[in-house]
């Protein structure tokens, strides 16, 4: 765990500082642009901006203060926003960005494992083979593409303007928060049906072959009461464990519908700190999501102890 | 002879045709290998499928002699330009350099500003709705009135945050606020009251309407910022040729060795005077630019160039001295990579009647296999030398379409008006045969723009529309093929070559190496991987080959678990632990004796990678990190097809749906592979 945190923290820190262009070049362009404030920036701000974000040191020095402050999650101020801190910025973020996700892995979830479970018992039918390549398709349009034209059809003066385009905000109304989420949560889970109710089907599959389901279908149990009680709850195992690997592809995922749908999470703050070059928070951000996936990682190996106990942590 | 006969019937079943067996099994996999083969076709054939230079061609090449001339004199003039002014030149560059990163910070700023705006006029959305509902219920309840005020206050904070956008809607807002607050003081609703609250409706419809023309203004802004920042674009690249004195001064002598071919063969040994002056009076001034005596050599300069242009001169060219002549601009244009390509599609569909010829004279499975890939290489490079030394080096460089308009394929009225009509010969019987879409792929002719589909019948012939600017779509679709289904191709290669080494190392040795590695592969793992390839190419620029390059560095952990995996398990076995003590080298045991073993699961990893690789290209083009303009890919002709996505729908649906059925195929065959490979799942 400690070599693998090191790492992150030194590929999120170099990632940033190889990029050609930093935020003290942007500022020097600015200056001699006509802002809104038509403030001028002087050589000496930028000098003292440099000193201030150790911008002048060498790189390891630059890494060892980033890393002594982000253990405790102290990022620092952003470059780009002045005055605001990146904790600040992030917390604001964070929350839109986990809840969407969670809604869209319990969706997932929700309509996924039925899936699974049912072209599994009619393995190899029309059923079976029409559910496998429906969800192939769903699984394979770009999901920007499907929100341009929800967005266009379901949202627009000229078509049917049943949902809003834009805007989101976590201190709406419980019925305003889906009438403004449904969009952006049907397009960040279409594409998961597929890879789970798949996963589904092949570890149903291996338990339905297994000898102790013969033994309770010869025992005369119901097909129902074989496939829900004794099957599916083994199967669940894997199913579980993916849960961890799919949280963080949903955050790194999110940023093309946060963009469309101009939700202001994780996704879109990114995005932007990306293209003015705000160390700070895209740094912070990598930091933090990675850091998410491995405490995932954690947890689902935990989770597979609990749930299967003939595994033991050694 | 008889055990041969017997060994020549017999039909050995290996590993692999069994899982081509339980493959084929499948009608959908077999369907979607046809359609992947047939997407690779096109691309393949993309220039000889949809060009806009036919593919036989003959006449005399009048425009050709004179659009050669005076891209010569052109040359020379430049040439001459980027000697005299090279120090000016530098500083030029830099200036323009800073003028267009300028412009990309402004269309930065004005494009968040406009999203601040997209987020106000949702809440003004919102904020509408409530009004409505409140005069419905009247301003009573002493609840509604606290809401009420909260929303108007939110409302004016975000107001506030807009600055000068708003000024004129918060004069608006701010008569709304009085007026509101004063009806929220009364206490039950009446008729008096609801006169006041179709005012104020009236005035949140106003507001509604200055904000949508606010950010109207802006995006007009930004369009035509983007133009700018295109002109100065365009000015830095010429910026640029011109600073390359070096290439310049090539493309004198190509331009003049172009002029040769439509004339006849007196007229040709006249410029082959001209070339060999030119190389002498290029080779001198080569060397130190800096060091060049530039009064001399203006003078000396100005005296070739007159003397050129006296002789060689169009307008001296008598008409009985241009040669018809046959030539092939659609096949002359082709890359060198093009052709391998081709002939490697060609070697493939002649494969069964190259193997009926061989297995004549050879039985041994392995040495038929040596014997076609030797077959495929001496093909490749006898074709490859002989076309590249055959074709020149530069294509035709005119409009073909102003060159010759009676042709077989495209005799509509509407092309003859780009006819030249100052043609020097009649063109009696002349012909040309155009590929079955004869549009480039930036061949763009703005007054035919935004055209819906054609049926194959109508005139026009723009089977699938044109663009913003006129160009064909079809023609685009077709080329951006190659690059769509080629960055899948080449990314996935990419990671799998790393993973498999990766993954072989560590499974194979074990130990601390393996240790390491996993490490590695657990760092990798943990960052998002699209934000990952967003960021780096971001900073790296976006181009083809970086979005190559980066999916295959960044994605290659799949690959390498799983086959670390393969030789945990492999490396124990009985094959192996034989190959070693025959004292067998680690090298030839991994990649000879262990990896063909665990090679299946990788194979459908890989499939499955193409499929996902594709779909990170085309997300990368959308959000404008992709292949950039005017090169096509799909996800780049959906970003640009976006805007006005209903009116003409044609823009954005036919690359998505080639997205679309082109991964959807990839999944279905990764899928029908997986089956295919997995034990445990046969009878």
């Amino acid at each position: 765990m400690i070599p693998t945190f090191i790492g992150i923290t030194v590929i999120s820190f170099i990632i940033m500082h190889l990029a050609p262009g930093n935020p003290v070049d942007l500022m020097e362009q600015k200056g001699g642009q006509v802002t809104a404030k038509k403030e001028q920036i002087s050589y000496e701000s930028i000098r003292e901006f440099r000193r201030k974000y150790h911008l002048d040191k060498p790189l390891y020095y630059q890494y060892w203060i980033w890393v002594k402050k982000a253990i405790i999650f102290d990022f620092g101020d952003s470059l780009i926003q002045r005055g605001r801190t990146v904790n600040e910025l992030l917390w604001e973020k964070m929350g839109v960005t986990v809840v969407l996700s969670g809604i869209s892995i319990l969706i997932i979830y929700i309509i996924a494992i039925p899936i699974g479970v049912i072209s599994s018992v009619s393995e190899n039918t029309l059923l079976d083979k029409t559910i496998t390549i429906l969800l192939f398709m769903l699984y394979s349009l770009p999901s920007f593409f499907v929100a341009i034209w929800l967005i266009n059809l379901f949202a627009s003066k000229e078509m049917l303007d049943w949902f809003p385009t834009q805007g989101f905000s976590l201190s709406y109304s419980f019925g305003k928060f889906f009438y403004h989420l449904a969009l952006p949560i049907f397009c960040m889970t279409f594409a998961g049906y597929a890879y789970l109710s798949r996963q589904m089907r092949g570890s149903m599959l291996e338990v339905l072959r297994q000898d102790y389901i013969r033994t309770a279908r010869a025992k005369g149990l119901s097909e129902k009461a074989v496939v829900i009680k004794h099957a599916m709850k083994n199967s669940m195992i894997p199913i579980i464990t993916i849960a961890s690997t799919i949280f963080p592809a949903l955050i790194g995922g999110n940023v093309i519908i946060e963009i469309i749908f101009n939700i202001p999470g994780l996704g879109r703050l990114s995005f932007d700190a990306i293209l003015s070059r705000d160390y700070n928070v895209v740094m912070a951000v990598f930091y933090l999501s990675s850091l998410l996936t491995l405490v995932g990682i954690l947890i689902s190996d935990i989770l597979y102890v609990v749930v299967n106990p003939k595994i033991t942590f050694d | 002879m008889k055990n041969i006969e017997s060994q020549k019937n017999k039909k050995i079943e290996t590993y692999w045709s069994i899982v081509w067996k339980q493959f084929r099994k499948k009608k959908s996999a077999i369907i979607s290998v046809w359609i992947i083969v047939f997407f690779f076709f096109i691309a393949i054939f993309a220039p000889l499928l949809a060009n806009n230079r036919p593919l036989i061609l003959y006449t005399t090449y009048g425009e050709h002699y004179q659009y050669n001339f005076e891209s010569f004199m052109q040359n020379h003039i430049n040439y001459e330009k980027s000697i005299l002014n090279y120090k000016d030149n530098i500083n030029k560059q830099k200036i323009t350099q800073d003028k267009f990163d300028r412009f990309k910070n402004e269309i930065y700023s004005l494009n968040q500003q406009n999203d601040r705006l997209g987020n106000c006029y949702s809440e003004l959305n919102d904020f509408y709705t409530e009004l409505n509902n409140l005069s419905k219920k009247g301003f009573g309840n002493n609840l509604l009135k606290s809401s009420l005020k909260e929303d108007i206050k939110s409302f004016s904070e975000e107001k506030d945050r807009l600055g000068e956008c708003f000024k004129s809607i918060n004069s608006i807002i701010n008569r709304d606020n009085k007026t509101l607050e004063n009806n929220v003081n009364i206490k039950s609703p009446s008729e008096n009251n609801i006169d006041t609250i179709k005012k104020l409706e009236s005035l949140v419809d106003k507001t509604k309407k200055t904000v949508g023309a606010n950010q109207l203004t802006l995006e007009e802004k930004m369009h035509k910022i983007n133009a700018e920042q295109d002109k100065v674009n365009i000015q830095l690249v010429q910026l640029k040729t011109r600073l390359n004195y070096k290439k310049s001064a090539k493309l004198i002598l190509e331009s003049l060795e172009e002029l040769k071919f439509p004339v006849s063969s007196n007229v040709q040994n006249e410029i082959e005077k001209y070339i060999e002056k030119y190389q002498l009076f290029l080779s001198k001034y080569e060397k130190d630019i800096y060091s060049i005596n530039l009064g001399e050599f203006k003078a000396e300069s100005d005296n070739i160039y007159n003397e050129a242009v006296n002789n060689l001169s169009y307008r001296f060219i008598k008409a009985s001295d241009y040669v018809k002549k046959l030539s092939f601009p659609a096949i002359r244009a082709l890359s060198f990579l093009d052709i391998i390509f081709m002939l490697t599609i060609l070697f493939f569909m002649l494969l069964p009647l190259i193997n009926k010829i061989i297995k004549q004279y050879f039985y041994d499975r392995k040495r038929i296999f040596w014997v076609n890939v030797l077959i495929y290489f001496v093909l490749i490079t006898v074709s490859g030398i002989l076309f590249v030394s055959i074709r020149s080096n530069r294509f035709l460089p005119t409009d073909y379409k102003k060159l010759l308009v009676s042709n077989f394929l495209n005799p509509s009225k509407e092309n003859d008006l780009r006819v030249n009509l100052d043609k020097i010969i009649d063109s009696k019987d002349d012909y040309a045969i155009y590929p079955l879409i004869p549009f480039g792929v930036n061949e763009n002719v703005v007054e035919e723009k935004y055209q819906g589909p054609k049926s194959f019948w109508e005139k026009g012939r723009h089977f699938f529309g044109t663009d913003s600017t006129g160009r064909d779509v079809l023609s685009r679709m077709i080329w951006g093929a190659r690059i769509s289904l080629s960055i899948g191709f080449v990314a996935v290669s990419i990671y799998v070559f790393i993973g498999i080494i990766f993954g072989a190392v560590a499974g194979y040795f074990g130990g601390w190496v393996d240790m390491i590695i996993s490490r590695i592969i657990e760092i990798v793992i943990c960052f998002p991987s699209f934000f990952l390839i967003l960021t780096i190419i971001a900073f790296v620029g976006p181009s083809i080959w970086n979005i190559m390059i980066i999916i295959g560095l960044t994605s290659w952990t799949g690959i390498a678990r799983l086959v670390r995996g393969e030789f945990l398990r492999l490396r124990d076995q009985d094959f192996v632990v034989a190959a070693r003590s025959l004292g067998v080298p680690n090298f030839k045991i991994i990649f000879k004796h262990i990896l063909p073993n665990g090679l299946t699961p990788v194979l459908v990893s890989a499939t499955f990678g193409i499929a996902s690789a594709m779909l990170i290209e085309a997300g990368l083009s959308f959000l404008g990190f992709g292949v950039r303009e005017p090169d096509p890919s799909w996800g780049q002709m959906i970003s640009k097809g976006q805007s006005d996505a209903l009116t003409y729908w044609w823009l954005s649906i036919i690359p998505g749906l080639a997205i679309f059925i082109s991964v959807t195929v990839y999944n279905l065959v990764g899928d029908a592979l997986r089956e295919a490979i997995d034990p445990r799942l046969k009878e």
